[in-house]
């Protein structure tokens, strides 16, 4: 079967007062129906990563290599037809809930602009519809209040959440979360593992899931790709890396998760 | 990127930054660079217009640069019709002996830039009394750019302190200075320097002018100031390196001196150059009603008081010098202002 | 005598929407030489706690005592605390002055106590920067020039540079890789040993506690609601948050109600708790189940 996702060579260069390759012939594929980890700490061009996969990398970033989707070279992809893949094909979930919803309009507000605009759904009532369905997915079960809240009256799980339901309400056919859980508690990372887990089990959702922490790979993920320095390092189901990571950062990164937890 | 090499990028801001600086030198240096005092009046020579400088001989020949003397009669308005006498030849000089100054308040010389020995040189005309233009526009910019920098001093060292208290401490010291503000602010501010100034002797010395008109512009001008630096440093106090800063004990007042207004600087420096040319239009404005510095010292408001009938406009155009130099002096100010904003704004910075 | 005493301190918010309960009756106490670890999640009081400690909010109600002194409030007693209490942020990124370097921080925090010049301070300042592994070359480095992992060591000795006897750990680790988060949790065992310090560490994540902690205590929404020793906290946790806790840590825990605990009587943890009954309208006592091992529960 044909990947989902292929990333073929991306290297990706910042411009400017010096120069900063972020990403240097990354490749990888991403299947259908499953859940792919990129593992790096900060700096290792994880973000830089999941945004040139939409090409909303600053102008000041020179990519190269290529990227397929579903059999198309989207970084040949023209801005208008790019647009209307985001978020209707591929939805990218943000690292800080906070800073991604506009604090002046309610969340139901926001969210209902969102369908109306990427036209997933022309009828009010529909989508209101819609918004509940993907609310509960997302294992919001207060719809109403979560729709009528502004995102300060809510708790960085709940926005989290929200976006969540928000970006999977337009059933993208692959999910990018950007260190959804990095800003939030463990309670809530825990139970956003275990939402994650669902979505791809009950709904098919193919999810490129970027983190910086081993431990949310092992609970999540089918297969890692490991970043260090914008080049991949070792890239293998999960249970092997963990076992019997090969490279050497690898090696590092598993024995610094083991020292952890002791 | 640093500061310096974005701020360079655009030329238009350092040409502006270079010739402010010309500017400021031309004023600190005005007894040097001027031929005359700026009381140094000759009838003869009313509304004389600008001199024409010559380089060539009649044999189109390259020789030591100099002026015809002027002579006039009068039309059937009594106007002047100045004429050059062009067989006489008066040769400019360099570094010729003058009236006597003090340079830069220490040096008595009477050495001069430039200067003829007999006639009279009018690089940018004369005035009603026959005064050098030139040579008062160059002691006016001593008034009108020093009152921006010193006016912008006073004022912003008000506003930053107050505001610094207001916003760190909170509670009620905020609530009351907050209150002082915006009475200040309530103000109308030309309106109040003009009934400030009318309850003072017409007749004061210039120099009490001055520093009244200084007081009297940062008097207003902190208020605004200090409302945005407290809403400032109440998000900045809010940073832990505040916090470790109280918890190792440093006392208030270097807290806020130290840790919380230094990191007001990038807003500043842009309002400190957006506010300067208020300054200087406001002395202007007091100087042009006449209500600022007095005749005879030379300020470019009492210097446009010329300028107020269309007549002589028409006639002796070159009595609009003074505005000129105040367009030119508050739009570098501004275009430098701009830059600044353009430079210190994150957003503008690369990732 | 512990080294320093919290004795049920209460403070309150007063919010638009109603009292935020940040520390509702909070009894703790840090033991010398040794790591005390508040466990809760954001949002629990953990660091209005410490802001508490540090004097930098005034409680409600309740003591603080220091070695038998009361430091409640800071400005009676502000020399004690300011020489034997530091503290080290969660966010390494905001926790220096943008404008300093790392030689000015350090200088401006030994000036703050002592009277030194800046040449004969130089090298006790070297010395400083060694011991939290940070060479010579980063001294006159500012923070946007330093990564995290090195600030968070720069504030690690800004904290310990007047000698203090405790240092609050506010999340030292949690915005760090976890390569860097262990070397610092290493570092700071290595520094405990060598001075002698009593730390007293904040964190949300139970897991990275086990590593350096002696003492657990357990917080929920302002209240405590178990402690003990580590290893009685992790080996037989006893009340149902403590163990929701420690299934979050493993990722086991799936279903878990947005919380904010609404009511100021009984147990803090009823509205969650999965057995919770009439009887937890009453507030909990404290049982000691073992020796050390303090549970605010019904059901023990």
């Amino acid at each position: 079967m044909k990947p989902l996702l292929e990333v073929k060579d991306i290297s990706v260069e910042y411009v400017g007062e010096k120069r900063n390759q972020a990403l240097e012939k990354v490749s990888f594929d991403v299947k259908s129906g499953e859940i792919l980890g990129i593992i790096g700490e900060s700096g290792s061009g994880k973000t830089t990563l999941a945004y040139s996969i939409l090409n909303l990398l600053p102008e000041s970033a020179k990519l190269k290599g290529s990227i397929i989707f579903k059999g198309s070279i989207i970084t040949e992809f023209k801005e208008n037809k790019l647009c209307y893949l985001r978020g209707k094909e591929i939805g990218i979930i943000p690292q800080d809930p906070a800073a991604s919803f506009n604090p002046v309009f309610s969340v139901g507000y926001q969210f209902n602009e969102f369908l109306k605009v990427k036209g997933i759904c022309k009828d009010a009532e529909e989508r209101l519809v819609l918004m509940e369905e993907a609310l509960n997915k997302a294992c919001l079960w207060d719809v109403n209040k979560i729709l009528n809240s502004y995102p300060h009256q809510l708790s960085g799980g709940q926005l989290q959440r929200a976006m969540i339901a928000l970006v999977i309400a337009a059933k993208p056919s692959l999910l990018i979360a950007d260190e959804p859980t990095s800003s939030l508690d463990v309670t809530i990372e825990s139970q956003l593992v275990h939402m994650f887990l669902r979505l791809r089990d009950e709904m098919g959702f193919t999810i490129i899931f970027i983190t910086h922490n081993l431990g949310l790979i092992e609970a999540l993920c089918d297969r890692v790709v490991v970043l260090y320095q914008g080049q991949v390092k070792e890239m293998a189901d999960k249970a092997s890396i963990i076992a019997a990571p090969r490279d050497e950062y690898t090696k590092s990164l598993v024995v610094s998760f083991r020292e952890v937890g002791e | 990127m640093n500061f310096w090499q974005q701020f360079k990028r655009n030329r238009l801001a350092v040409t502006m930054f270079r010739l402010l600086l010309v500017l400021y030198v031309l004023a600190i240096l005005a007894d040097f660079f001027a031929p005359y005092h700026y009381d140094d009046d000759d009838v003869m020579h009313a509304w004389a217009p600008p001199t024409r400088i010559h380089f060539l001989d009649i044999k189109q020949k390259v020789i030591t640069p100099y002026i015809n003397p002027y002579t006039f009669s009068t039309n059937e308005y009594y106007r002047r019709i100045y004429s050059v006498e062009k067989n006489v030849l008066i040769p400019v000089r360099f570094f010729v002996k003058g009236f006597k100054y003090n340079l830069l308040g220490i040096w008595s010389t009477d050495i001069h830039l430039f200067g003829v020995e007999n006639g009279r040189i009018y690089l940018l005309g004369a005035d009603d009394r026959g005064r050098d233009i030139f040579s008062r526009l160059l002691y006016g910019s001593r008034v009108s750019l020093s009152i921006g920098l010193i006016g912008v001093a006073i004022s912003f060292s008000l506003g930053m302190i107050i505001g610094g208290i207001s916003g760190y401490f909170g509670g009620w010291i905020d609530t009351f200075i907050m209150r002082v503000v915006e009475m200040i602010m309530l103000l109308p501010g030309f309106y109040f320097l003009l009934a400030l100034r009318a309850s003072f002797p017409p007749e004061m010395d210039s120099r009490q002018v001055y520093l009244l008109i200084i007081v009297i512009l940062s008097f207003i001008g902190w208020a605004s100031l200090a409302r945005v630096i407290r809403g400032m440093v109440l998000s900045i106090k809010e940073n832990e390196f505040v916090f470790a800063a109280r918890a190792l004990g440093l006392t208030h007042f270097r807290i806020i001196t130290r840790h919380i207004l230094p990191n007001t600087f990038s807003y500043v420096s842009v309002a400190i150059c957006l506010s300067i040319p208020g300054y200087i239009i406001g002395e202007a404005a007091l100087s042009f009603l006449g209500l600022g510095i007095q005749e005879p010292y030379a300020s470019w408001g009492n210097m446009l008081v010329l300028s107020q009938g269309i007549v002589t406009i028409e006639a002796y155009p070159w009595v609009l010098a003074p505005g000129v130099a105040i367009l030119i002096t508050t739009m570098s100010f501004n275009i430098i202002g701009n830059t600044l904003r353009d430079v210190f704004d994150p957003k503008r910075k690369i990732l | 005598m512990d080294l320093l005493d919290i004795q049920n301190i209460k403070k309150y918010f007063k919010q638009p929407w109603g009292i935020n309960y940040a520390l509702d009756g909070v009894d703790m106490s840090i033991k010398e030489k040794a790591t005390t670890a508040l466990v809760g999640e954001s949002g629990c009081g953990k660091t209005t706690l410490a802001k508490t400690i540090l004097g930098f909010y005034r409680p409600d109600s309740g003591k603080i005592l220091f070695k038998g002194e009361d430091i409640t409030d800071v400005k009676t007693n502000n020399k004690l605390v300011r020489e034997n209490i530091q503290i080290v942020f969660q966010n390494p990124f905001l926790s220096f002055n943008p404008r300093y370097t790392a030689f000015a921080t350090l200088y401006e925090a030994v000036r703050a106590m002592n009277n030194i010049s800046k040449k004969e301070v130089r090298g006790f300042l070297v010395e400083s920067l060694n011991s939290v592994g940070l060479g010579e070359e980063f001294f006159f480095r500012y923070p946007h020039q330093m990564s995290g992992g090195e600030l968070q060591r720069l504030s690690i000795a800004r904290a310990l540079i007047n000698k203090p006897k405790i240092v609050i750990l506010d999340e030292p680790t949690s915005s760090l890789d976890i390569s860097t988060a262990v070397n610092i949790l290493k570092l700071l065992a290595k520094l405990q040993q060598e001075a002698l310090l009593s730390y007293f560490f904040i964190s949300h994540n139970l897991k990275l506690v086990k590593r350096i902690a002696h003492y657990v205590f357990v917080m929920y929404y302002g209240k405590i609601v178990e402690y003990g020793l580590k290893e009685q906290i992790y080996g037989f946790p006893r009340h149902p948050y403590t163990k929701l806790l420690l299934d979050a840590c493993e990722y086991k825990m799936k279903d878990y109600p947005a919380s904010g605990s609404k009511h100021k009587q009984g147990c803090v943890f009823r509205e969650i708790c999965p057995h919770s009954k009439d009887i937890c309208g009453n507030e909990p006592e404290k049982t000691e189940i073992e020796p050390n091992h303090f549970v605010f529960c019904h059901f023990v």
